[in-house]
């Protein structure tokens, strides 16, 4: 049995590698951003040794683990992980992320309290699909509890008590050019001997472990929160209980611990362990009992033989899917007979003033279009277009390089992406989150692929291709995909309009009001 | 004409990752509203319908497995496509929700990419 422990030790080692990486990989390409990470020790300790690195503010993610692994395990990230991370999704200016990993109190991680719980998520998210992927026997990891705070002032509140024996790997992550910051992966022994117990321990380690939580956590009432101050509840978790300390078997020599920033990231990875030795070693010893593996296997539930198996035969990690990129430019649609425009010409039966109207939708898009556009990088933040669209007086702008066309921002494009709460009405409410949207990069919230139109296309063609794929602005780009203007819902109304010669109707085409902040 | 949707989680951060993923997707909507719990999107669902529900699994209040169930109760919802986001990743749930009503399931986390691949076939 201890062999099969063992196994499973050294292999969590290998796994929380793949779990990290998968996480970087996920985020990165979610958030477009360089996320690295690199493992700096992994081995067996006490909870005194990973106590070290994690002195000040800190985000524990519990995780309930059922398959191969069954119990409770800990991701810890220090005080630069949760302001980097939870300021990174929300999108907080950079400035206000390094002065937070610099000087965050606990107010300021309160505040930031729902986007760490989120991380804890995504990374919950990665780690099952990980383990999916490559540890066999694997159920299910549900994220249970995020704690925010200093962890040690009562550490039964992340299901840990200081002496306890644990198996741990750290990591020095790094996202984008922010300063690189600690995290790390905590097994405690219990969980592990359990699991390499087998069927004969698991009613030990129900006992051992905080009450697993049913998969479906959403219906759980409010009051069923886990017993944590109100601020680092949180709402889907079911109860956790304090867990009291199970001595299990001696382990491999305690560790001396360096954080990333004590050892530096330009210093390889200490590899401490025995565990990564055991890695290394030639596997078949590790299930080979000195009698007959086949003994050994027979005795081994079906669960953890999966591990076993993993081991012996580990599998390359397949590595993260990429995803091809996108057209920039979507295709014009053709002009269709017999389409929706056809039926309400059809049933236009005004008068002599048909023939007005006949004319104006054969009018092609050069003399329809407003050939003045605004143009921002992708770079610009939405307070820089905000003040643009109010310097134009323009509700659609141009993003792009160059001339080369990427993407097209409107005006409800920033309203959904920016506070309510920048509204005046709600001042009083506002918060520095809320500012930190007008921080959000164009780039992230800009509509792409662009559909465009030629020069030529007739405003029949035009209108069929609004109503079809519901744009209201349509840049016009020639066949050198050159920019020559736009045409949006206000210039063909405004076209319209001077097309009845019994109107007077003049002058520049009404455009949606920018954004107000 | 545009299409509308509806982001339904119980967490504010999230409904605006998912909002800005959705943009830069490149999928475009007319119409777009959140709702934080099963039971806000319900009571907005029967307001008029929508035409694509992202909705999350693990709420409080009502989950998105008894959201879905109930909206394809909802005459207004016979057209509309709903989509899962969650983490929980087991095959057997996404098999279950599927069977309750749901079009599509996106696991968490999640790229432009996926849901263009994901929501452009049901929006066609």
């Amino acid at each position: 049995m201890a062999a099969t422990a063992t196994d499973i030790e050294s292999r969590l080692t290998d796994l929380s590698d793949s779990a990290f990486n998968a996480f970087c990989e996920d985020i990165g390409a979610m958030f477009d951003a360089d996320v690295q990470c690199k493992r700096q020790q992994a081995g067996a300790g006490t909870v005194g040794d990973v106590r070290k690195l994690f002195k000040k503010l800190t985000a524990v993610h519990l995780v309930q683990a059922s398959g191969a692994l069954d119990g409770v395990f800990q991701l810890f990230f220090d005080q630069g992980g949760l302001f980097v991370l939870s300021g990174v999704i929300v999108m907080l200016p950079q400035n206000k992320i390094l002065d937070v990993v610099k000087r965050g109190t606990a107010e300021d991680a309160d505040n930031l309290t729902d986007a760490a719980r989120e991380v804890g998520n995504l990374l919950v998210g990665s780690w099952d699909r990980a383990f999916r992927e490559e540890c066999e026997g694997h159920e299910h990891f549900l994220k249970t509890t995020t704690f925010i705070g200093k962890p040690w002032e009562d550490s039964t509140q992340i299901s840990l008590t200081d002496e306890e024996q644990v198996h741990f790997a750290v990591y020095e992550m790094t996202v984008a050019s922010y300063p690189s910051f600690c995290c790390a992966a905590v097994f405690p022994d219990r969980m592990i001997h359990a699991s390499g117990d087998g069927e004969a321990s698991s009613t030990a380690t129900q006992a051992a472990t905080p009450t697993a939580p049913a998969q479906d956590t959403s219906s759980a009432p409010a009051a069923a929160a886990p017993p944590v101050s109100p601020a680092q509840d949180d709402s889907k978790a079911p109860a956790q209980e304090a867990v009291p300390p199970v001595v299990s078997t001696p382990v491999a020599a305690t560790q001396n611990l360096q954080t990333p920033a004590q050892s530096g990231s330009s210093v390889p990875p200490a590899t401490v362990d025995a565990s990564e030795a055991r890695t290394e070693a030639p596997v078949e010893t590790k299930v080979s009992a000195p009698t007959s593996s086949e003994v050994v296997r027979a005795a081994i539930p079906e669960d953890i033989q999966s591990v076993v198996e993993a081991v012996v035969g580990p599998s390359v990690p397949p590595a993260m899917p990429k995803v091809a990129p996108r057209p920039r430019v979507a295709p014009e649609p053709a002009p269709q007979s017999g389409s929706l425009l056809d039926q309400v010409l059809a049933d236009y039966t005004v008068g002599p003033d048909i023939s007005v109207l006949t004319d104006l939708l054969n009018k092609p898009a050069s003399q329809i279009m407003t050939p003045e556009v605004i143009w921002c990088d992708p770079e610009t933040t939405v307070q820089d277009v905000i003040g643009l669209m109010q310097q134009h007086s323009v509700g659609y702008v141009l993003v792009g390089r160059d001339g080369a066309l990427e993407g097209l921002l409107s005006n409800s494009s920033i309203q959904s992406a920016v506070s309510p709460y920048l509204r005046p009405a709600f001042a009083k409410w506002r918060r520095p989150e809320d500012d930190a949207t007008l921080g959000i990069k164009v780039k992230w919230i800009m509509s792409r692929p662009v559909r465009t139109v030629r020069p030529e296309t007739a405003l029949a063609t035009i209108i069929e291709s609004m109503c079809r794929y519901g744009g209201r602005c349509l840049p016009v780009v020639d066949a050198q995909s050159k920019v020559q203007g736009i045409i949006t819902v206000f210039d063909i109304l405004l076209r319209v309009l001077e097309a009845d010669q019994s109107l007077s109707w003049k002058g520049k085409p009404p455009q949606a009001v920018p954004v107000l902040v | 004409m545009g299409k509308s949707l509806m982001i339904v989680d119980d967490s504010a951060t999230m409904r605006k990752i998912i909002m800005r993923t959705v943009r830069m997707s490149g999928l475009e909507f007319d119409r777009t509203e959140e709702a934080g719990s099963g039971v806000e999107a319900l009571q907005k669902l029967q307001g008029g319908p929508v035409d694509v529900i992202l909705c999350d699994i693990n709420m409080p209040e009502m989950n998105g497995t008894e959201l879905v169930k109930k909206a394809r109760e909802l005459p207004t919802c016979s057209n509309t496509k709903i989509v899962m986001v969650s983490t929980e990743s087991a095959q057997d749930l996404i098999d279950q929700v599927m069977h309750d009503g749901a079009d599509g399931y996106i696991t968490k986390p999640f790229t432009p990419e996926k849901f263009q691949e994901k929501l452009t076939p049901l929006l066609n």
